[in-house]
């Protein structure tokens, strides 16, 4: 197994027929007063890469909680592979949630032995999840002197063990640092390639932009959206622009013939309008209004707007 | 169920070999236990009895090794050191929800079922080690000190072996279901004591009759009577050398119904 060198044209994305792997209808659960998660449908398929996203305390890991078999639903159902679930099937999926969960006293390899006896995998894809995940050299060491860095590293190696069919990673950069982040985002984006079934949860709206194909948004334990992430990406252009004088320049981009609106941000001006913008020639047409720009540039909604947008409707 | 046996020991064994704990209680246990068995005949030896001119003169004719008594006799006294196995089978359990092990290992494809039966195993493996102890000890120390005309070693009452297992399997199971119901090491190991040494005792002074007899700790802790001997039949008294099938019935009853309710915590508790 290797998923540093496959190229991501070499393997197909999605194939033409979606083949069912996750199926949640009505998925809810409730603590006590507090309903975590509400009348929750979602449908993944083969070669997805999902992102679960919302703010904390939105439901997403007590959904995976509920999916991977350790909490139980208050009502609703939910079908792996379209079978309702048991112990066996879990063996096809690589699963980390939360935080990574290991014997302190047992070293690396004792600690991913048990996982591969468990799921059934031989021996020898140990020491090649732990070159994978870069632990090889401390693979007798026990796990109590990891890092957590290193302890998230692990429980990505005890996850991608035997190849599973789908990946279920909880905020797996969570408590990284930066290198640790990319080579995470990596690992997950080679897995992806192979055409490996993902569902991530993150808060990180960037981390599910960079990695994910399709997204769904819970607020409150309720769906706000699923689909592509393109969908929820905005194809809406934005100038944004700055003067010396802000007035000026506002009263002046009131005038462009193709103004829609704008709004002001600190020291700069959003300006939105109408088709599709042309910065040289709105520039052109300031000067010519004796306004000159410090600073233009553009830019797309990215889905960290669209998603306060939707969770400011949500909560309005 | 046959084929993942083998998984099963293997995952238990990688879990339990390396662990610090396990290793010191096992060894403060085999040490104890040894060192009770070779020195209860100096204890003995100290017995003495008053004699007719009021001065104390050494009891003769008491042998903790006598082969007539000695599986009763290590039994027995076995069964005051079964705390020990109790309190790891404690720390063993409340380590997998501390550790957030079992939630892991479920959603990495173990059953609830598997792994009931994995700690089962160890359970099963504990018993076996410590009867095969017990037995070795007694044969040892039985033919060190076996005398011409005393009965062979074998006929000397085997039978308490089994009935020793069995006392530790309800002791044993007992222990693991309060681990599983308070899942945190340092409230399991104060209520199993606390209930071990004193609670049941309230239970018992408060129930009617003889049926506090029959509460789980006192039914495995009187599965095997205290030993006659030419002591205490010199001083009258003379205890049940007989096998109490009630007695046995509960226990098992017990450890069936401890092993339901550790399967139904599983099942519908959020792990």
């Amino acid at each position: 197994m290797n998923y540093n060198n496959i190229k991501a044209s070499e393997t197909p994305r999605q194939s033409e027929i979606p083949i069912e792997i996750l199926r949640l209808e009505g998925l809810s659960k409730r603590y006590g007063n507090i309903q975590a998660v509400n009348k929750l449908d979602l449908n993944i398929n083969k070669g997805q890469v999902y992102g679960l996203l919302g703010p904390n305390g939105s439901g997403k890991t007590t959904t995976l909680g509920i999916i991977l078999g350790i909490l139980r639903q208050t009502s609703g159902n939910y079908y792996w592979f379209g079978k309702p679930s048991e112990a066996t099937l879990y063996r096809r999926i690589g699963s980390l949630l939360e935080r990574p969960n290991f014997y302190p006293y047992l070293s690396a390899v004792n600690n991913l032995q048990i996982t591969a006896l468990i799921r059934g995998v031989n021996n020898a894809d140990i020491e090649s999840v732990l070159h994978l995940v870069d632990l090889y050299p401390r693979r007798n060491h026990k796990v109590h002197t990891f890092s957590y860095g290193m302890k998230q590293r692990l429980a990505l190696a005890s996850v991608l063990l035997g190849e599973p069919e789908v990946l279920i990673l909880d905020e797996p950069t969570n408590g990284l640092d930066p290198e640790g982040i990319f080579e995470i985002r990596n690992i997950i984006g080679n897995v992806a390639s192979t055409g490996t079934t993902v569902l991530l949860a993150s808060h990180l709206l960037d981390e599910v932009q960079k990695v994910c194909t399709h997204v769904a948004i819970l607020h409150r334990g309720i769906k706000k959206f699923s689909g592509p992430v393109a969908e929820l990406l905005s194809e809406e252009e934005i100038l944004e622009l700055s003067a010396k004088d802000l007035n000026t320049l506002e009263s002046a981009i009131i005038k462009l013939p193709e103004y829609l609106s704008h709004k002001i941000n600190n020291q700069t001006i959003e300006l939105k309008v109408k088709g599709k913008s042309d910065a040289a020639k709105i520039n052109h047409f300031l000067h010519q209004n004796g306004v000159s720009c410090s600073h233009i540039s553009m830019h797309k909604h990215s889905l960290e707007q669209n998603f306060l947008e939707l969770l400011q409707k949500s909560s309005s | 169920m046959n084929e993942k046996l083998p998984v099963l020991i293997k995952i238990e064994w990688i879990k339990t070999r390396h662990y610090r704990a396990f290793k010191i209680l096992s060894l403060v246990y085999v040490v104890l236990l040894v060192l009770v068995f070779i020195g209860a005949q100096r204890f003995i030896n100290n017995i003495t009895i008053q004699s007719n001119d009021d001065s104390f003169t050494p009891f003769r004719g008491l042998s903790f090794y006598q082969t007539k008594y000695i599986w009763q006799n290590f039994t027995y006294i076995a069964g005051y050191l079964k705390i020990i196995p109790a309190l790891l089978i404690i720390l063993l359990i409340t380590n997998e929800f501390s550790f957030f092990t079992m939630r892991q290992q479920l959603i990495s494809g173990l059953s609830r079922k598997d792994f009931l039966t994995g700690k089962l195993l160890v359970i099963s493996a504990l018993i076996v080690g410590i009867v095969i102890l017990i037995a070795l000890t007694a044969l040892v120390l039985g033919l060190l000190h076996q005398q011409v005309g005393d009965v062979s070693l074998l006929n000397g009452g085997l039978w308490f072996l089994p009935l020793h297992a069995l006392e530790l399997l309800t002791y044993l199971i007992f222990s693991m279901m309060i681990a599983f119901i308070f899942r945190r090491s340092g409230i399991a190991t104060i209520v199993f004591v606390l209930y071990a040494l004193i609670g049941e005792r309230i239970v018992s002074f408060i129930l009617p009759g003889s049926i506090g007899d029959y509460l789980p700790l006192n039914a495995a802790g009187s599965l095997i009577p205290l030993p006659n001997n030419t002591l205490t039949s010199s001083i009258g008294l003379t205890f049940r050398s007989t096998v109490d099938i009630q007695t046995i019935l509960s226990c098992v009853i017990y450890c069936f119904l401890f092993t339901a309710i550790i399967y139904f915590l599983l099942r519908w508790r959020d792990a």
